[in-house]
């Protein structure tokens, strides 16, 4: 079924889509129903952990946020994890691509990206290198420095 | 372990041993020079040319197992040279007038250095070509029985390369999936190349052991050699097509085709001679045998822990099997595949999470574009 259609979906409808992606997954509303909190499994190859993984929506104001919440992330000889955001959570889209939109399935769409990030994330523990592409958003030294690269 | 699992592993183990495998074009430069050498050897007016050399891989480079050394470049090419010499022709003779044959050619002359019973060709940073004088065998029926130099140089001792070859060639061929192994038997010109995504399993399984043998007991001159490793593994091995249950069978069965002499001494015996015992050393030096079993314990541990890895912990098991850099480049490789399956269609299992799944509840996987702040701003630009 093609995920993206132009109406916005709300909580109760992408709350049954995660329960049919998922049906041994959880899903609750808090703060008084307007903020939905899915908990299931990903492992996203044979050899991989099962993570327990939470997505957190509020509906319409913030996109969804993902965390894993067991086994807990680590990270690589003092590196930081990479494409995570400040509170833990996991960076898996572009803002400024649309790439997430609130007409899309969480479950069509976010569900897959974090299991690739998971993946990713794993060989990243393997390896030391972030192997899944990506961008990072820019730091206030570098922009300085294109900015100077411009004139 | 499930299948899921195994296969896994198996492809982490192959994309590793690609990384420390010959190249196709590494091989056929291999063969390139080593026919140069035996062209030189054989023409008209060389001081060989009457007792008409030719020149053949034996070993590794003929079965298709050979290794990169740990910590060198150069790699190790083990060739005869097949002469029809008169029986009053010396064990020492005949390796005088193959190094002299060697030295009347201006380049090879820079390029060699004398062993024990052999000369050797050296190729800076890329192989060591060591030639081996040797002569047919007249008293074994068999076409293919050579005798060649002892390391005294003092007596012919029977060798049969090619025999080898055909009966380790026949061993890998109990695999169901089919191989020709790259091996060429009987008086066939020089091997074939195979990648190691063609190579029967029997081959990737020896070469990751000889690596781990590499890795594990580095200068160790007690170290189990090759031919015992490859002659123990060929004949325990049972047609497994998995590399990871390849190896475990292997570690487990190796040990039991040691037999022993009169005297309760070991002995591996050569498969193309019953007389000749690969494990003759291990009568004098008994610390040997000490040291092979010690190794099969602990390729047996190593080989465990990676079957009980999960992916992010797979990276230090691995590194035992391939060393670290070819285990990172394992890694690379299993990461640069489904970044090319996520351009292709990859699907998601929704209920497992599972990538690439092709059966039960999937959905396609988005396309996406990891953003975020911690990481180290490598592909910005």
């Amino acid at each position: 079924m093609y995920p993206y259609r132009s109406t916005k979906r709300t909580l109760a409808q992408q709350a049954a889509r995660l329960r049919s992606a998922q049906p041994t997954s959880s899903v609750r509303f808090d703060h008084l129903g307007n903020r939905l909190v899915w908990t299931g499994r990903l492992q996203p190859t044979a050899a991989s952990d099962a993570y327990t993984t939470r997505i957190i929506y509020t509906r319409q104001q913030h996109p969804p946020r993902v965390f894993v919440v067991t086994p807990q992330l680590s990270e690589r000889n003092g590196e930081p994890i990479p494409h995570t955001y400040g509170d833990g959570g996991l960076c898996l889209w572009h803002p400024a691509y649309h790439e997430w939109q609130s007409r899309y399935w969480i479950a069509e769409t976010i569900i897959g990206w974090t299991s690739l990030w998971l993946f990713f994330y794993e060989l990243w523990q393997a390896c030391g290198e972030w192997l899944g592409g990506g961008e990072h958003p820019p730091d206030t030294d570098n922009e300085t420095e294109d900015l100077n690269e411009r004139h | 372990m499930n299948q899921q699992k195994q296969q896994q592993l198996d492809e982490l183990l192959l994309h590793g041993l690609e990384s420390l495998d010959l190249t196709q074009a590494q091989f056929n430069d291999a063969i390139a020079k080593y026919e140069a050498v035996g062209r030189c050897l054989a023409a008209p007016g060389s001081v060989l040319a009457p007792y008409s050399p030719t020149i053949y891989a034996q070993g590794s480079m003929a079965i298709g197992t050979t290794n990169k050394a740990v910590g060198r470049d150069e790699r190790d090419i083990d060739l005869v040279c097949e002469m029809v010499l008169p029986v009053t022709i010396s064990q020492a003779e005949a390796k005088r007038l193959l190094g002299q044959c060697l030295m009347e050619n201006a380049i090879y002359a820079t390029m060699l250095k004398e062993k024990n019973r052999c000369w050797r060709l050296v190729y800076a940073g890329e192989f060591h070509m060591d030639i081996l004088p040797s002569k047919p065998d007249q008293r074994l029926p068999t076409p293919t029985a050579l005798l060649v130099p002892d390391s005294a140089l003092r007596r012919w001792k029977e060798s049969d390369p090619r025999g080898y070859a055909a009966w380790f060639k026949r061993e890998t061929a109990r695999s169901m999936r089919q191989s020709s192994g790259g091996i060429r038997a009987g008086v066939e010109p020089a091997p074939q190349y195979l990648s190691v995504w063609d190579k029967a399993p029997l081959q990737i399984a020896i070469q990751l052991l000889k690596r781990h043998r590499d890795l594990r007991l580095n200068g160790n001159d007690d170290a189990p050699i090759s031919i015992i490793i490859t002659t123990l593994a060929a004949r325990a091995y049972r047609g497994q097509d998995s590399i990871i249950a390849t190896l475990f069978d292997l570690l487990q069965r190796m040990p039991l085709y040691i037999d022993h002499d009169e005297n309760r001494l070991p002995f591996v015996r050569n498969p193309t001679n019953v007389l000749e015992n690969f494990a003759d050393k291990w009568h004098t030096e008994p610390q040997k045998q000490r040291v092979f079993n010690q190794w099969i314990e602990d390729a047996k541990v190593d080989l465990n822990e990676l079957a009980a890895a999960t992916l992010g912990q797979s990276g230090e098991s691995l590194k035992r099997f391939l060393g670290e850099c070819h285990s990172n480049s394992a890694l690379r490789a299993y990461g640069d595949r489904m970044q090319r399956q996520r351009g292709a269609g990859l699907r998601v299992a929704t209920t497992s999470g599972l990538l690439g799944a092709t059966a039960g509840r999937t959905s396609e996987v988005a396309a996406n574009t990891f953003y975020g702040a911690s990481e180290l701003r490598r592909d910005r630009r």
